[in-house]
């Protein structure tokens, strides 16, 4: 009977230590996640636009420490396809990122990724593709960084004044008194397509401009010269100038003229790659503005620093770099 | 004793009861509270899907509206100088084939002058100062989505003022404008008219500034039979609202359409939603109840098969210390408890054992006192009458002597009567009158003695040596100092069913005191006699018959005394 209690006891003895060792296990802080985990969704890394956008962030992201720990970021590149970045999105989505950077295929789509986010409460910066306003004031916590559209358009149509008012001979071939240009446009109503084509336009009015034709070439190169050889041949020996909503579709057009091996009209494009830089220190193209991506790059790093830290309500909601123009002053003072 | 046994058995089980009725009670307590609050997600979850598959299906219909717009634009207006025929050629085509849904197009320059506009457009004079101008002039990248219009009132049809900003060609250079498409609500109507729409369940879409685009009972508010409370509620909230009107609970879920700002909301009334969980509820609960019963009934159950057998056990043992020894319990119960019933047989048959060995030992224990009493009868006796019959001898009366020897050997056969106790009346008779002779003749016929015996009662026993004690008291007392004239009777008759001896005598009699003293004390009268005191022979015949029969003793001064020995009918007795 003594020895049968004894069992009993030491029984519940054992139950007793096994729950409270269940209890502290559970209760005990799981062991902290020494990354920081994070998305970044990009449209199309083909885009070197965004290539050097995502690089420039990279180098950002990889020297930073957030309360001593390291951040740990995948990149989703989507090749342009909307489908593709659904799926991707839903896969960042179930990854449970402590914050993500979105570059949206269909800018109008952004209301349903939100929600999304938001109920996962993952805190999403949104860059580059800009979206409705509507539809960032669905949720707290997100961000858009962009870049100025309508200045940049400006930019080019006051590079195109300056060009003409001092080099009116030159630039006015068939001296119609006119200029003729044509104007090559990125992705249909997406935003920077309509703010610069605007911008251009808005500050083009003094000119007396003559368009020859209007082209959309969705960012492209390969499109932008494919478009441009479709023109008839006397439209393309009227050409004085031809301005792009970027850079890609400007060499576009410079692979056509060094193609044919014809006379290069005043060529202007949007975003300073590398290449087109090259380009307009040669001389042979006229100028470019830059988006001044390091500047949205900085400001995406500063607001995620910002959010990981908590401090969510720092920044404003939508935020654009300031452009700047890029020429060769040697060139246009020559010509 | 009384108030305890009433306290156990009332107050175990209702507290057993009250226990168990305050378990189920709080059971029901909270499966209603879990179970309501999980019916009230599930709703809201539930509800959450609808409305977000009606918000989907409405985002569908935006981008499908946004496509048709963009096409409008980038297909037409900004492939064709708007002066050129193929312009307008293609904008009656679009028209044509979107018939169903388009009631018109129109495009402004930028300072709000018409351009062109469809056949049914009917022209708005100052249209730079309207919402959808103004808002697509400022919003250039946007579609903006604008209020909803009353158009043909004969037939009673809506339409959206979409616009936004655009770049025509005129003259051979691109120009902004601004672009209004007249859409049919119909395709949007339809998808939220899919929704059950009832006072208790329905759904309506607001516009950002709050104007209603959508209501099921559009009708109803323009008559100013129904008001929609919930607007301030549904645009406040972020994900759901439950909200208490007109005396129910309202569950509001809205949500943001993308792109457009618009609002839609869906409401439903709580109580419709939760009502088909009540029936759930009252199962649950009727379950619940149900063994919470079941467990009251088997808890007194038990309590009774438990505590009947202790009751019945505590009879018995009240019945077995009250002297009833056969008493014994019922072996039943449920395992211990059977187990006591057992042992209280054991011990209660272990005693009754014992009882019953403690009795023999004091019968024994009479016996062989009694057997004492008897063989203590006075040598002195013996001698005093064998030296009488010396004497006699030897002053020649052998006449005498001869029958003084006969009646000592008669005295003495009596006297041991075969070692039994009991004898018949006769025998002790004969044996008291032998006594009394040798007396007599020891004391030169002192006194006369006479017995008047009942011949009928002679058959009956007594204990032996019962009388002769008497006769001795009456010698020694009551024939003290007579001379010739004492005389002592022995009568022997029938009172009340009972056999009464009297042996009296004519003597001086005694005083109160003597005769308690006699009674109740083991004297013997003589140092000559038998050598059994009146005391003993009292003693013996109350153990044999009960304290009814005994001796008593009257006496009065100089009148004599009187002791009766009253004895019942007894043919004869078992000898133990």
């Amino acid at each position: 009977m003594k020895w049968k209690t004894e069992k009993y006891n030491f029984i519940l003895a054992g139950l007793f230590v096994l729950m409270a060792g269940l209890i502290v296990a559970w209760k005990l802080p799981k062991r902290e996640d020494c990354y920081i985990h994070m998305g970044i969704a990009v449209y199309d890394l083909n885009d070197t636009f965004m290539e050097k956008y995502i690089r420039t962030l990279q180098d950002m992201i990889e020297k930073t420490e957030i309360a001593g720990r390291k951040i740990s970021y995948e990149i989703y590149n989507a090749d342009g396809k909307n489908k593709k970045q659904e799926k991707q999105l839903q896969y960042m989505y179930a990854q449970e990122y402590d914050i993500m950077l979105v570059n949206l295929v269909e800018p109008a789509s952004a209301a349903s990724v939100l929600n999304e986010a938001e109920e996962k409460e993952i805190p999403v910066i949104l860059y580059n593709r800009e979206v409705a306003e509507k539809d960032l004031q669905i949720v707290k916590d997100v961000w858009y960084v962009g870049t100025d559209g309508k200045a940049a358009g400006e930019i080019q149509g006051k590079l195109l004044k300056e060009l003409w008012d001092k080099q009116k001979q030159s630039v006015d071939r068939n001296q119609n008194g006119k200029l003729d240009y044509i104007l090559i446009e990125g992705e249909e109503s997406h935003y920077d397509t309509i703010r610069r084509t605007n911008g251009f336009l808005e500050s083009g009015r003094e000119l007396p401009l003559k368009q020859l034709g209007n082209l959309t070439a969705d960012w492209k190169r390969e499109i932008a010269l494919e478009k441009f050889a479709k023109l008839d041949e006397e439209t393309i020996r009227n050409t004085e100038a031809v301005v792009c909503n970027n850079d890609d579709m400007a060499l576009g057009v410079y692979d056509y003229y060094k193609k044919h091996q014809m006379k290069l009209p005043v060529i202007i494009g949007i975003n300073n790659s590398q290449e087109m830089n090259q380009k307009i220190r040669l001389g042979e193209i006229y100028g470019t503005v830059d988006n001044n991506m390091e500047d949205q790059a900085a400001r995406i790093y500063e607001i995620m620093k910002s959010v990981l830290n908590g401090v969510i309500d720092k920044y404003d909601k939508i935020w654009y770099s300031m452009p700047y123009e890029i020429v060769n002053s040697d060139i246009s003072e020559e010509k | 004793m009384k108030n305890k046994k009433i306290s156990i058995r009332v107050i175990f089980p209702v507290v057993m009861s009250a226990s168990i009725a305050a378990c189920i009670i709080s059971c029901i307590l909270l499966f209603s509270y879990y179970f309501s609050t999980y019916f009230q997600k599930d709703a809201i979850e539930k509800i959450g899907k609808q409305r977000d598959f009606l918000a989907q299906s409405l985002e569908t219909q935006i981008e499908n509206i946004n496509v048709l717009i963009n096409r409008i634009y980038y297909r037409n207006i900004k492939k064709y100088d708007v002066d050129s025929a193929r312009f307008a050629e293609e904008m009656e085509q679009q028209i044509f084939l979107e018939e169903k849904c388009l009631y018109g197009l129109a495009l402004y320059d930028i300072d709000g002058e018409s351009i062109w506009h469809s056949g049914t457009f009917a022209e708005q004079e100052d249209a730079k100062e309207m919402a959808w101008f103004l808002q697509a002039k400022e919003n250039i990248e946007t579609i903006s989505y604008g209020r909803r219009r009353l158009v043909l009132p004969q037939e009673d049809s809506y339409v959206f003022e979409i616009s936004r900003y655009v770049e025509y060609i005129k003259d051979g250079n691109m120009r902004s404008g601004i672009l209004l498409m007249e859409y049919y609500t119909d395709s949007v109507d339809e998808i939220l008219s899919h929704y059950r729409n009832q006072k208790s369940a329905y759904c309506y879409l607001l516009d950002d500034q709050k104007n209603m685009l959508y209501h099921p009972f559009d009708k109803e508010i323009a008559s100013g039979l129904y008001k929609e409370k919930t607007i301030e509620a549904a645009l406040s909230c972020k994900n759901y609202r439950i909200e208490k009107a007109d005396g129910q609970q309202w569950l509001i879920e809205g949500q943001q359409i993308g792109y457009t700002g618009w609002n839609m909301v869906v409401v439903n009334s709580m109580d419709s939603l939760v009502l088909e969980s009540h029936n759930l509820h009252y199962l649950v609960w009727f379950i619940l109840l149900l063994i919470g019963v079941i467990l009251i009934f088997l808890d007194t159950l038990v309590f009774h098969n438990f505590t009947n057998p202790i009751y019945r056990l505590l009879r018995t043992m009240e019945k077995f210390g009250k002297g009833d020894y056969n008493a014994r319990a019922q072996e039943e119960g449920i395992g211990e408890l059977k187990n006591v019933s057992i042992h209280f047989n054991i011990m209660a048959d272990k005693l009754q054992e014992q009882m019953e060995e403690i009795r023999r030992n004091e019968r024994e224990k009479q016996n062989m006192e009694k057997k004492l009493l008897q063989s203590q009868i006075n040598p002195h006796f013996l001698y005093n009458t064998l030296d009488s019959i010396i004497w006699m001898i030897r002053s020649e009366e052998y006449d005498g002597a001869g029958e003084m020897v006969s009646l000592l050997a008669k005295f003495f056969r009596i006297s041991l009567s075969q070692g039994k106790d009991m004898i018949t009346l006769e025998k002790e008779l004969e044996h008291a009158s032998s006594y009394l002779a040798i007396q007599n003749i020891r004391f030169k016929d002192k006194f006369e003695f006479h017995v008047d015996a009942d011949p009928e009662l002679l058959k009956y026993f007594c204990p032996k040596l019962s009388i002769q004690p008497l006769l001795e008291n009456a010698i020694y007392h009551g024939m003290d100092g007579m001379y010739e004239d004492g005389e002592i009777e022995i009568r022997i008759y029938e009172k009340n069913g009972d056999i009464k001896i009297d042996v009296s005598d004519n003597g001086p009699g005694m005083i109160q005191e003597k005769i308690d003293y006699i009674m109740h004390n083991k004297v013997v009268s003589s140092k000559r006699g038998s050598g059994i005191g009146v005391c003993n022979v009292n003693e013996r015949i109350q153990l044999i018959y009960g304290k009814n029969y005994g001796i008593t003793i009257s006496s009065e001064l100089d009148e004599g005394t009187v002791a009766t020995i009253t004895i019942p009918k007894m043919e004869e007795m078992d000898e133990q």
